[in-house]
């Protein structure tokens, strides 16, 4: 028979290491009402989301202009910036477009002299001529028709020898003051460039009064004989040749200048280059309440261990605002599951078989450990070993290659700058591990066979920088990575993200 | 963490260390819970108020003496507010003294599970008397401090519950016995 006891200390004895483990609930209910906490951290994902969100349009709004207003300004800031690179070289593609006309014109009175007979071809190439003019310079659409109706109107006179000289002398004309009118077209918008215009005037007007002269020549040429006219015709190619070379020649050299211009606007232009090597802590989260481990885990409390990323960036400025860049980051993610029974042991291997799961591939292949949730159990029929038990955590680790693309969109172009970026990254998972911490002990596991072993994630952020110097930017930047295809066979709702907040230094050049 | 780290983290309401600190006291103060509740729901009420408590008023807890014993004096305050607010006119107990007869009971395999049923089965003042002298050793001047009795009510409380405890342990075995039998 056991001793007779006090009954104070018969119940002191009892309950000296009474522990009851509460409800699984019931942290998440206490977590409810504590002030302020649960709110805060919703409105921090709710302002991740919709800064997501906001960075997106932003970046494609951004960028939609700034190629929209490119294509504008192309054409309308010619006549403002004059005597610069924009301006002068159109103006000797202008003058490119009615000089290549001309010598194929000329090419083809050359030929109906000689042949008197390719009537044809000059039709057409006068109706290029009017084309080239056309898509060149709009403006000179009247001019350059008249100069086409005297041409079908040779056309319609083409049955004898004679007239086609006649027309062909006409075309050499009416080509004259297209060519005229092509280079008072190409002459508007480039007022500004008195040198260069007027040195293409002069030739050109010089080679019209040739060309005027010849064409008479031709006719009366034609008139005598049709050999004569051949002559004729080729002293003004030769002639309208060497006009060509002073052409070319004044061309050029507005080239050269415009080169000159060009060069030295380059040399102002800030570096386009930069490489940045970056460091971040990333947490790592997820919207909705899966597992990516077993279905059992849903309704665990998860957390995350905040990791390291490091990485270098390489960026290239594409314009003043907008810059592109790539990199590769080493990457190291976490989460701990909490409220785990991990049990150990040879005489597992039977039971664990139930508890084992698809997505774990044990260590060594053995089925010596079985971990299962506690919210599993229910506490109050639970026998005294499993309310005695702590329950632990089972953390995956996981670690990925990074490389990211992505586009930076400079909204505040200061000392102090501010970018907003959008881009996605490619993952290369290189490390995987499970393992179960219970007591302050951690023991590995397994590995997950559900993580893919290339994943993707999309990205917005928004970069702080303040330039040190000229070459030098120190930046901040938040990031939210919002990963693509991470998991395999995931229970529930599991959309894995991760947060970083990336800084570092950047070195142009 | 050390726990002091962890105390920190938990006035700046950092939600890991929150979690963290829940998990760590939570079946600690539950068990104080439910020995100074009615039952099971009751304790879960003390235990969610307890912890409220705990995280708006940690910034106050001063490191002298243990954290613990600063957590299981709000999760016992916690219960006798209770008490407090339950406590009606007609709670009317014998206020005679009884003599602390000294009840000695023989310990066989009685499951922790039936006496925390009886405790959970004393009248509440009893209980908490019980609670606080025989279980955490709060004295009868405490005790009457705490929920504003007087020493001697208290003692007689104390010997109530007690008597109460033996009567049905007693009869507990009894039934057990009748029922081998």
């Amino acid at each position: 028979m056991s001793d007779k006891k006090h009954i104070d200390r018969l119940f002191q004895e009892k309950f000296k290491d009474f522990e009851a483990v509460p409800n699984e609930a019931m942290w998440s209910r206490i977590e409810k009402d504590l002030p302020g906490k649960k709110k805060k951290r919703r409105t921090v994902l709710l302002w991740w989301q919709l800064g997501g969100v906001a960075a997106v349009i932003l970046l494609f709004l951004t960028i939609g202009i700034s190629v929209f207003n490119s294509e504008n300004s192309n054409n309308q800031e010619f006549p403002v910036v004059n005597t610069d690179a924009n301006n002068s070289s159109t103006s000797p593609d202008g003058s490119n477009t009615t000089f290549d006309g001309t010598i194929k014109d000329t090419n083809a009175i050359s030929d109906s002299g000689s042949k008197t007979s390719n009537q044809n071809d000059i039709i057409v190439d006068s109706s290029e001529i009017k084309q080239g003019i056309n898509n060149a310079e709009g403006v000179a659409n009247k001019k350059v028709n008249k100069g086409a109706v005297s041409l079908n109107n040779t056309n319609s006179t083409t049955s004898n020898a004679y007239s086609k000289e006649v027309a062909s002398a006409k075309v050499v004309a009416s080509n004259s003051t297209t060519e005229k009118n092509a280079t008072k077209v190409s002459e508007k918008p480039t007022i500004e460039k008195d040198k260069v215009n007027s040195a293409i005037k002069e030739t050109i007007s010089g080679s019209n009064n040739a060309l005027a002269n010849k064409s008479s020549k031709t006719k009366a040429a034609a008139i005598d004989a049709t050999n004569t006219s051949v002559e004729d015709n080729k002293l003004l190619n030769s002639e309208i040749s060497v006009e060509e070379e002073i052409k070319k020649q004044s061309i050029q050299e507005a080239i050269a200048q415009q080169d000159d211009l060009i060069n030295e606007k380059e040399k102002d232009e800030p570096s386009r280059w930069s490489i940045s090597p970056n460091v971040a802590p990333v947490y790592f989260s997820s919207i909705g309440q899966g597992s990516p481990i077993n279905e059992q885990f849903n309704e665990n409390t998860k957390g995350s261990n905040v990791s390291m990323s490091y990485g270098i960036a390489g960026s290239y400025a594409i314009s003043s605002r907008v810059k592109l860049r790539v990199g590769v980051n080493s990457v190291n993610l976490n989460q701990t599951t909490a409220d785990v029974f991990a049990f150990s042991g040879t005489e597992i291997g039977g039971a664990s078989r139930m508890a084992r799961m698809d997505n774990v591939d044990y260590k060594g292949g053995s089925s010596n450990y079985a971990i299962m949730s506690s919210a599993m159990m229910n506490r109050a029929v639970s026998p005294e070993l499993f309310n005695s038990e702590l329950s632990g955590e089972l953390e995956q680790r996981f670690g990925f290659i990074e490389v990211p693309l992505e586009l930076e969109y400079r909204v505040l172009d200061k000392k102090f700058g501010v970018n907003v970026i959008g881009g996605f990254s490619t993952f290369f998972l290189n490390n995987n591990e499970l393992y179960a911490d219970v007591q302050g002990n951690s023991t590995l596991i397994g590995e997950a066979t559900n993580i893919n072993t290339t994943s993707f994630s999309a990205n917005f952020g928004l970069g702080m920088d303040y330039s040190l110097s000229k070459q030098w930017n120190i930046n901040l930047e938040p990031m939210f990575k919002y990963q693509i295809n991470t998991f395999n066979n995931t229970s529930s709702e599991f959309r894995p993200f991760f947060i970083g907040v990336y800084s570092g230094l950047s070195f142009k050049f | 963490m050390s726990l002091n780290q962890l105390i920190e983290n938990c006035i700046k309401r950092d939600a890991k260390a929150q979690s963290q600190l829940y998990k760590q006291y939570a079946s600690k103060l539950f068990s104080l819970c439910l020995k100074y509740s009615r039952n099971y729901t009751e304790a879960e009420d003390n235990l969610h108020e307890t912890f409220l408590t705990v995280f708006n008023k940690i910034s106050q807890y001063n490191h002298k003496g243990s954290f613990e014993g600063w957590l299981k004096r709000i999760a016992i305050n916690t219960a006798l507010q209770k008490y407090r607010e339950h406590v009606g006119v007609f709670d009317i107990v014998n206020e005679e003294s009884i003599e602390d007869v000294n009840i000695e009971i023989n310990d066989d395999e009685l499951s922790l599970d039936f006496l925390l049923g009886i405790i959970q089965e004393l009248p509440d003042r009893y209980r908490l008397v019980f609670n606080l002298y025989a279980l955490d050793g709060y004295s009868h001047a405490e005790i009457s401090e705490l929920i504003d009795i007087s020493v001697g009510t208290s003692k007689s409380n104390l010997a109530r519950a007690r008597m109460i405890l033996k009567t049905k342990i007693e009869e507990y075995k009894a039934n057990l016995n009748s029922q081998s039998i």
